[in-house]
């Protein structure tokens, strides 16, 4: 993976404010697609919650990571050919789309993930929203919830590419975690190279609950919890 | 799951760059250290509190295996 302009305009997009990523989520989940206004519907009912604005904004970061396997991957890795692009049957012409590279960086990331992924999307956060809400609570110990890795194959066609993601051995899979929170991940091979996590973890000798990340090409890389700087918490 | 009570906590890990992780228990495992496979990661040396080595597999922060390694 290279980090190219769109993946750098997408990070900015998606978490240097949660409340216009928010915005920019459901602005073009609206004018791009169908099933993604719903995600993006989800996204502004739950504005109220600043973490939740900021897991749905990295949801979109992650649709940009998709977005920016565009060649001179890793060495060891089969580099996925994706382009980020404007709707061909877009009929509302907006200020971002045509526009310059990073508005189309930002838009096509959160387009193409949103858009893409909406419908199988909206299962996994609706019921967490609910959940986070205090309703529709399941049973945790339940075989379903502990294998409740919703739209993991949906996901992975929805992406950009997705079809040669898959050949190429990348999965996403999004959801609850069996012992709290939630997360989405990137998987090659079944491991996991790349997530968005929301759950508690130990900084400096203390538990916190925060948004974090994790990615890296080792074990000892993998394990830290980063903020979106890299930087480990 | 397999989980034999043999194993004793804290584990510690000695990763491929060297680096040390103690984890005390299996909370400690599961979310700090989240996704990991002893068996793929052959330059990480994973023991328990009695210096055995030991096969740990976490997947996506659902504890697998955690066992003594047959040698």
């Amino acid at each position: 993976m290279h980090y190219d302009p769109k993946l750098i305009s997408a990070i900015i997009g998606a978490t240097a404010s949660p409340k216009i990523g928010a915005i920019i989520g459901l602005a073009s989940g609206i004018i791009f697609s169908g099933p993604g206004i719903i995600v993006n519907i989800a996204a502004s009912a739950a504005s109220r919650v600043s973490t939740w604005q900021k897991l749905l904004s990295a949801s979109s970061f992650v649709g940009a990571i998709s977005n920016s396997f565009s060649g001179g991957g890793d060495d060891d890795d089969e580099p996925i050919r994706v382009e980020t692009r404007c709707p061909k049957n877009l009929r509302i012409q907006t200020p971002l789309c045509p526009g310059p590279w990073w508005a189309r960086g930002v838009v096509g990331g959160l387009n193409d993930f949103m858009g893409g992924a909406g419908s199988a999307l909206t299962f996994g956060f609706t019921d967490w929203f609910d959940d986070q809400r205090g309703i529709n609570r399941g049973n945790r110990d339940s075989a379903d919830y502990n294998a409740g890795w919703w739209a993991g194959t949906a996901l992975t066609a929805a992406i950009p590419g997705g079809a040669a993601a898959k050949g190429a051995g990348y999965t996403v899979k999004a959801g609850r975690y069996a012992h709290g929170g939630g997360g989405i991940n990137v998987l090659k091979d079944g491991v996991r190279k790349f997530a968005v996590d929301y759950h508690k973890f130990k900084s400096q000798g203390q538990w916190v609950k925060k948004i974090h990340f994790h990615w890296g090409k080792t074990a000892s890389q993998m394990k830290k919890h980063r903020n979106i700087f890299g930087k480990p918490y | 799951m397999i989980i034999e009570n043999i194993v004793g906590f804290p584990v510690t890990i000695r990763f491929e760059n060297g680096e040390f992780e103690t984890y005390e228990n299996k909370e400690d495992l599961i979310f700090n250290l989240e996704d990991f496979d002893s068996d793929l990661e052959v330059n990480c040396d994973v023991r328990d509190a009695q210096g055995r080595k030991i096969r740990l597999k976490i997947h996506l922060l659902i504890l697998r295996t955690l066992e003594l390694a047959r040698s």
